[in-house]
């Protein structure tokens, strides 16, 4: 990168910085600092849920799955709007109304203090965990593409956002957010403007040559519940998945909550529905245009610059050799392409296309050669050795003009940033509100509590810059924690379903839980096939089920949701 | 059906943003599937 694009990437973190610090101003209490006095527009909070949903790993690995594997992976966003529109109905109005501050507090208004510190708890468990997996992903990436020790570049991403976190809080967070926002969206449309000029064919050939390639097959009407991106998947599993995200984890509860009114509340994730799936669009044709220029121009073997100079180092022949292969696979490819686009006459073009496809299979061949030898080479395991994160970063660094890179890098770091935010803000709102003020100290002064929660901040902040540098290392046991994770995420869910229910009792709530959390589990081990969208449904529906099963055997008085 | 002199303001502006949200997604959905039928 030049000096410039390094400057317009410290411009933007002192500014994100420094907005964010003089956020703190006006914040003297605890309703301030982790709710904005509930007085954010609309607009701002919806750009904040959008920003809090988009990670780096959104930046760098969906465009690069939409380079290597196209655009289906859309379809998992498909049950975001019906699930935006049925927590607008259902379960905001009721998280609004009662005034709370977490999520899991109307939990113990509605059933008792048991329900509402476990989801708490396994809230933080796992939020705690995959926050340091937002700070890990780019910061594994830059360290393999400039050559950093990943102790510094976690420190670029997470440092900065740790100190606008805890002095500025939630204002700090989702003024950020709002800013932020605005850097992704300009640099992504910035990157397809400069793909659909830099292209050597014109951007109906482009897709017709990504379409070839397999690359625009946006929709899977079979159903088969192995599969992950299918069309019913991602409506009915995505819906559960996306009602569990949006409606009970805390990292989006809190957004909302802090708009001026329920209303205005729904306004904004009625906003994310409405932009969610064309932004999502938008990021993966990127990736596809990204394939059709590396179809004309010639990419590296391995996108990993890190193991490449690993294998190179430990076998250079067999490297070369493959290299080699590589060169004349892609040169029949580029050539295939060509002629596929100049193909007019309806015969020809079939043809072409048919001869185009091969090729690209020839060049996959050599790709997939390459990945056995990095494994075989450094030990690792396949899921490690995918460079899919790497396809971006290395065409940002290479291929944009002067200043573009700099703007490209800082929307990675700007997506790593708000996310990690928006959760250390809400797990320090959860360990404060449902854990320290709820079983420590009940009774303590509005300061007190303030100056709790900037250190829950700067010690989530702490704990997930730990958890990023030791990605390597704890890279089974955040896999572990993710897949825990997932077991609970559809039965939390149906924890805050049945809180609507006038019918169900705390004892039901309680052992639905355990029962869902059972239910998925023993799906996950019992049929590893099953894809994890469908988690979210199997828990849910369980937990719900045993739930008003056992509510209705007992008679106490009716517990109504208030 | 609820009585139309029910609805409130807010509520009407909600109805008029979840048509607007809904037709959006319909459209998104249209053309994804139509440059599935034109490129794939």
């Amino acid at each position: 990168m030049s000096a410039l694009d390094w400057l317009i990437v410290a411009a933007y973190l002192i500014y994100v910085v420094s907005d964010g610090v003089r956020r703190a101003k006006g914040t003297h209490h605890i309703e301030g600092y982790f709710l904005a006095n509930r007085n954010l527009p609309w607009w701002a909070v919806g750009l904040s849920v959008m920003a809090t949903q988009l990670s780096a790993i959104t930046m760098i690995g969906t465009t690069g799955q939409g380079a290597t594997d196209g655009m289906r992976f859309i379809q998992f966003y498909f049950g975001l709007p019906v699930a935006m529109v049925i927590l607008g109905v259902t379960l905001v109005p009721f998280l609004h109304r009662a005034k709370v501050f977490t999520a899991y507090e109307y939990l113990e208004r509605r059933f008792d203090a048991k329900t509402r510190s476990f989801t708490a708890l396994l809230f933080l468990m796992s939020r705690g965990m995959s926050c340091g997996t937002i700070v890990a992903a780019p910061g594994v990436v830059f360290s393999a593409i400039f050559g950093w020790d990943l102790y510094w570049a976690v420190a670029l991403i997470g440092v900065p956002t740790v100190i606008y976190t805890m002095i500025g809080g939630v204002q700090a967070v989702t003024w950020a957010d709002v800013k932020q926002m605005v850097l992704i969206v300009t640099a992504l449309l910035a990157m397809v403007t400069f793909l659909l000029f830099t292209l050597p064919v014109n951007p109906d050939d482009a897709l017709r040559i990504a379409g070839a390639a397999g690359r625009m097959r946006v929709f899977d009407f079979s159903f088969n519940v192995n599969q992950t991106y299918t069309f019913w998947s991602g409506v009915i599993g995505g819906t559960f998945l996306m009602l569990s995200y949006f409606g009970t984890d805390q990292s989006q509860a809190q957004r909302y909550l802090t708009a001026r009114s329920t209303d205005e509340a729904r306004s904004a994730l009625l906003m994310s529905a409405y932009w969610k799936i064309p932004l999502q669009a938008l990021i993966l044709i990127i990736g596809v245009l990204i394939f059709v220029f590396f179809v004309f121009r010639t990419p590296p073997l391995l996108f990993n610059p890190a193991q490449e100079r690993t294998v190179r180092a430990a076998d250079s022949a067999s490297l070369a050799a493959l290299e080699t292969r590589y060169a004349s696979a892609l040169a029949e490819r580029r050539t295939a392409a060509q002629q596929f686009a100049d193909a007019s006459e309806a015969g020809a073009a079939a043809q072409a296309r048919e001869a185009f496809r091969a090729s690209e299979n020839a060049v996959s061949a050599v790709r997939s050669d390459a990945q056995a030898l990095t494994m075989r080479v450094t030990g690792r395991s396949e899921r490690e050795v995918r460079d899919v994160n790497y396809i971006i970063p290395h065409f940002v660094l290479t291929v944009l003009p002067l200043g573009f890179a700099g703007i490209f890098i800082a929307a990675i770091m700007a997506a790593a940033m708000s996310a990690t935010a928006a959760e250390l803000n809400s797990l320090s709102t959860a360990t404060v509100i449902d854990f320290y003020k709820r079983w420590i100290k009940p009774e303590g002064s509005d300061a007190h509590y303030l100056r709790v929660s900037k250190i829950a901040t700067g010690f989530w902040g702490l704990f997930a810059c730990i958890v990023a540098t030791q990605a390597a290392t704890l890279g089974s046991l955040i896999e572990v924690v993710n897949r825990f994770g997932s077991f609970f995420y559809g039965s939390i869910l149906g924890v805050f379903l049945l809180a609507m229910i006038p019918r169900a009792r705390a004892r039901g709530a309680f052992i639905g839980l355990l029962a869902g959390m059972t239910a998925v589990a023993s799906v996950n081990f019992g049929a590893p096939s099953v894809s994890f969208l469908w988690h979210n449904v199997i828990g849910a529906v369980t937990v719900v089920a045993v739930g008003l099963l056992l509510s209705l055997g007992q008679h106490l008085p009716s517990a109504e949701p208030r | 059906m609820s009585d139309p002199a029910s609805i409130t303001p807010a509520q009407s502006q909600f109805r008029h943003t979840l048509i607007t949200v809904m037709s959006m997604q319909l459209f998104t959905l249209l053309l994804l599937a139509l440059i599935q039928l034109r490129y794939n």
